[in-house]
Order: structure tokens, then C-alpha cells, then sequence
């Protein structure tokens, strides 16, 4: 039966079909450039997560997480392979699924205008997500309290600290009521009680039927969070295992 | 401090000035020629030809044809900036990961931009008649006419520049085309009349010529039919346009294929 026949609910929410990327890098040496060459980031990733499941991609810092967050998040195409999500293709149908998904970045800066509050970022970008006004108004109050934003809400974005930011911007990646959460170092640079209240943000959103894939390097979240831990090492994802049998390799 | 510590960060520092610059080999060049253009353009401006090309091909004077030149180009020359301004690497990716699409936020973004450029059109303008006593014929149609299509074309542009910093990472080249190259034979400042026959050639290729001629047009007495330039000018900015959304499609495709969206 061909894909576009079926309701994206009979599909998993993301599959990841033997998926390879490489970039292509430039070195300097010296005054000269030398030619280019390339390198596989991921090789042959394969992966079917269900509704309502964590599952964590678990790695070292390079090993290839970021680029499959990116591909899902339809920001870079792959270059071998297929990946879906909620049944619609990440190069094919990108805008289909940019609908589906709330994507949290490891890059840093967040696109957040540092002279704005936090209230009036949230509705900028509800307005990117294509929320009506009055449901966006009503979203963003219940998480900038739900993040334990609610009294800094009006404050502007500069005066943040950075897990007030990281916080801020988990929120943005909740406020289009994603089915399915990309969440890339979820935590970086949190405390450990407002990471302990992310976690546990993250298990209800999951227990209501969110998909979520988090891509980490730190063990204890893996073991605290998903269901389903996988280890990326240098481009290849080891086979489904629990967090335990992880701990045990 | 010891003088040779001293001078060896002296040197590590001047090395990596030095470096970076050469990385961006192109702007060495142009730095070059647009200093080499700005002569040009003041060479050109002294010549006695240009009154009797202003009045002759314009039907205004010297002065009223520098007004024009300056008064109107905000709206030609903000449309490379505009969109570069918007697609920076931090707002990049967070964009691009929602529904909306790049070409519509810039765009929605840059709105006020467009606005104020005409705006400060109309002020310079406007300034010019009232405060200068510079008097002008006018031919309304043909002046909405040419500012929607000098601002179409700034939107061309500006796909166009944007489509090179997604790829190149910086713009600089046509930052130069726009600003310094074309203030030569863009018909802004030196009439195109007074240009040897070459630089006469090159200036139909930019928007500038379209535009400032259309402007002139609308604005002088007794001058060329405005058909010409307005079918001329429709034409160039229908093309420019499709040509900018075209270079920002292979620009987009480049980054989602290397991911280098951030470069700083």
C-alpha cells in the first residue's frame, strides 16, 4: 500500500530508514586551503520510535546526534535513505512535517530577541507556528508557568539566565503541540532541581501521547527520561536496548 | 613585559587578521575597485558634458538630477541588507523548522523596511522641493509605477543576497555591486550619457539604470516617452525577481545539503 493512502496515525511517529550523511570539510593549513574531503557522520541509522515513547540517542560529543536531529527537523537532507515522520518525508514533505514537530536546537542562542520578554517571543513564534491568537495567548501563559517562568514572564529576554533561557526555549518547543519533540541536550546548563522538573514535564507530555526523541550526553538523563536508550558512536546507532543493558556495555 | 612575548602576540594577532582577510579573497578585490570606482564617478561628474546630458536627455537641471539620485535610493539599495538582516544564524534555524516559509518571513520581516525606505524617499524628497525650491514636473502614474518596481526589484535583490549568504556566508561582493560599482554606472549620481560607450553597456544590466531613469523620467519635463522605460523596467524586474528567488532556492538547498547554517 503506497504511504500516501494511509492516515499518518498508522505510521510511527518518526522511522529513520537506513540513513547516511556526510559533510564535506575544508582545511586550512597554514595560507592555503587544501581540497576538500569528506566524512560520514552517520552511517546506516535505522529507528522506529512509538506515540507516547522517550526514546534517547545517547553519545559522545560528535558522534552523530545533532545531524539526526537536524535531519528530522527537516533542516538538512540526508544523504542515503529515508526519514519520516509522522508518515510524511523530512526532504519530500518538509512543511507537513515542520507541522508536527517542536524542536529544541543545541546552538546556543535560541532566535530569541534579547530586547523582547519572554511573553512577547513565545508569541512571535506562536505566530511562525501558525497558532490562533487567543489558543497561543492561552498556551504560552500555561508554560512560561509550567517552566516556572510565570512571574518573569514580562521580563526581557536578556536578563534571563542561562537555564531561564534553556527553560524558555523547551517552552517555544512545546508551544506548537508538537506529536512529536525533537529535543537536542535538553538540559545543557540547567540546575539539577529545574532538570528534575523538566524530566518530569517531558514524562507527562509523553504519558498524554508525545513523542519524544532526546539527544544527550549525559547518562543520568538517558536513565531518568527515556524508555528506550540508544548509543550513537562515530555515525552508527547501536542496536534498541534499555538503559540498564547501556550501563552494563 | 618582555618585548619579544610582546611581539609575538604582535605578530599571532596581525597573522590572524591577515588570514581571515585572505579568506575572503573577493573583498580584497573590491575594496580595491570600489575605491578606484568612487574616483571614477567624481572623475566623470566634472566633466562639462553633464549639464547638457541632465537637461537634454532629463529636462532638469545638474542639481535636481543629483536630488533625485540621492532622495530615491533607499528603495533600490536597501534590498540586499533587508534580507540579511532577518536570515542571520540564529534566527535561521528556528525558522526553518517551522511551518512558515523562509521566503514569507523575510519578507513579512522586512515589511517595515520597505516602508521606511520609501518613506525616507518621500522625506528626501520632499526636502528637496520645499526646502532646495528644486522644481519638478510631475507624472504621478509613472512615479507609484517606478517606486513598486524599484521596490520589486530590491525585493529581487535581496533574494538574491541572501541566496549568496546562505551559501558564501557574506554578501560583500553584491553589497559592492549595489552601493559602489553601481553608483558609477547605476545612473544615481553620473548621468549614463557621459560614460564611455562600455560603461554605458554595463549600466542596462543593473536595476539602478531601470529605476533612477524611470524616476527622472517621471520627474522631468520635455524628455524621452516613459513607455520604453517603464515596459523595460517591468520586464527587468520580473526577471531579477524570478532570478533572486531562483539563486535563494540553490542557496537554501546548498545549506540543507552541507548544514552550514551558522556561521558565527
Amino acid at each position: 500500500m503506497s504511504y500516501k493512502t494511509l492516515s499518518p496515525d498508522n505510521f510511527p511517529p518518526i522511522q529513520i530508514e537506513h540513513v547516511s550523511k556526510s559533510f564535506v570539510r575544508r582545511r586550512q593549513v597554514g595560507w592555503s586551503r587544501h581540497p576538500a574531503e569528506s566524512r560520514e557522520v552517520l552511517k546506516d541509522v535505522s529507528l522506529s520510535v512509538n506515540r507516547g515513547e522517550i526514546v534517547t540517542i545517547l553519545g559522545r560529543n560528535g558522534s552523530g546526534k545533532t545531524t539526526l536531529a537536524r535531519i528530522l527537523s527537516t533542516l538538512i537532507i540526508p544523504d542515503t535513505g529515508r526519514a519520516r515522520v509522522c508518515g510524511y518525508d523530512v526532504t519530500q514533505e518538509s512543511k507537513e512535517v515542520r507541522k508536527r514537530i517542536g524542536v529544541l536546537l543545541n546552538s546556543g542562542d535560541t532566535g530569541f530577541q534579547p530586547r523582547l520578554s519572554a511573553y512577547a517571543n513565545l508569541e512571535y513564534y506562536s505566530g511562525l507556528y501558525e497558532i490562533p491568537m487567543r489558543l497561543a495567548r492561552e498556551r504560552i501563559r500555561t508554560l512560561l508557568a509550567d517552566f516556572d517562568l510565570a512571574d518573569r514572564g514580562s521580563d526581557q529576554y536578556q536578563s534571563y539566565s542561562t537555564g531561564m533561557r534553556r527553560r524558555l526555549a523547551i517552552a517555544k518547543s512545546i508551544l506548537p503541540d508538537p506529536t512529536v519533540l525533537l529535543l537536542d541536550e535538553p538540559t545543557l546548563g540547567i540546575d539539577p532541581w529545574s532538570t528534575e522538573h523538566i524530566h518530569n514535564l517531558l514524562l507527562e507530555l509523553a504519558r498524554r501521547g508525545k513523542t519524544i526523541l532526546c539527544m544527550t550526553n549525559n547518562l543520568s538523563e538517558a536513565k531518568s527520561l527515556s524508555s528506550r536508550t540508544l548509543v550513537l558512536e562515530k555515525g552508527l546507532l547501536s542496536s534498541s536496548s534499555s538503559i540498564h543493558e547501556v550501563l552494563a556495555s | 613585559m618582555n618585548l619579544r612575548v610582546g611581539l609575538q602576540r604582535f605578530r599571532l594577532i596581525l597573522r590572524r587578521e591577515i588570514m581571515v582577510r585572505l579568506s575572503y579573497r573577493m573583498t580584497l578585490v573590491i575594496a580595491i575597485v570600489s575605491a578606484a570606482s568612487g574616483l571614477f564617478s567624481y572623475a566623470f561628474l566634472g566633466n562639462g558634458a553633464v549639464v547638457s546630458a541632465t537637461t537634454q536627455t532629463y529636462g532638469m537641471s545638474l542639481g535636481a538630477f543629483l536630488v533625485t539620485g540621492v532622495a530615491f535610493s533607499s528603495i533600490i539599495t536597501n534590498g540586499l541588507s533587508m534580507f540579511g538582516d532577518y536570515a542571520n544564524p540564529s534566527q535561521l534555524e528556528e525558522v526553518l523548522v517551522t511551518p512558515t516559509d523562509l521566503r514569507i518571513f523575510v519578507l513579512c520581516s522586512s515589511f517595515l523596511t520597505i516602508l521606511v525606505s520609501i518613506g525616507t524617499a518621500i522625506l528626501l524628497f520632499s526636502m528637496s522641493v520645499l526646502l532646495l525650491g528644486f522644481i519638478f514636473s510631475y507624472n504621478v502614474p509613472l512615479l507609484l509605477a517606478m517606486v513598486f518596481l524599484g521596490v520589486t526589484s530590491a525585493i529581487g535583490l535581496g533574494f538574491v543576497g541572501l541566496g549568496f549568504q546562505l551559501v558564501y556566508k557574506q554578501n560583500y561582493f553584491l553589497s559592492w555591486l549595489l552601493f559602489s560599482f553601481t553608483s558609477l554606472v547605476g545612473n544615481m549620481i553620473v548621468p549614463v550619457q557621459v560614460l564611455p560607450g562600455f560603461l554605458q553597456t554595463v549600466s542596462y544590466v543593473t536595476p539602478q539604470y531601470y529605476f533612477f531613469t524611470g524616476i527622472r523620467v517621471a520627474l522631468g519635463s520635455n524628455v524621452a516617452p516613459a513607455n520604453f522605460i517603464l515596459e523595460s523596467f517591468a520586464l527587468y524586474s520580473a526577471v531579477l525577481l524570478s532570478f533572486g528567488l531562483l539563486i535563494f532556492q540553490r542557496g537554501l538547498a546548498f545549506i540543507k545539503r552541507n548544514g552550514t547554517h551558522r556561521w558565527i
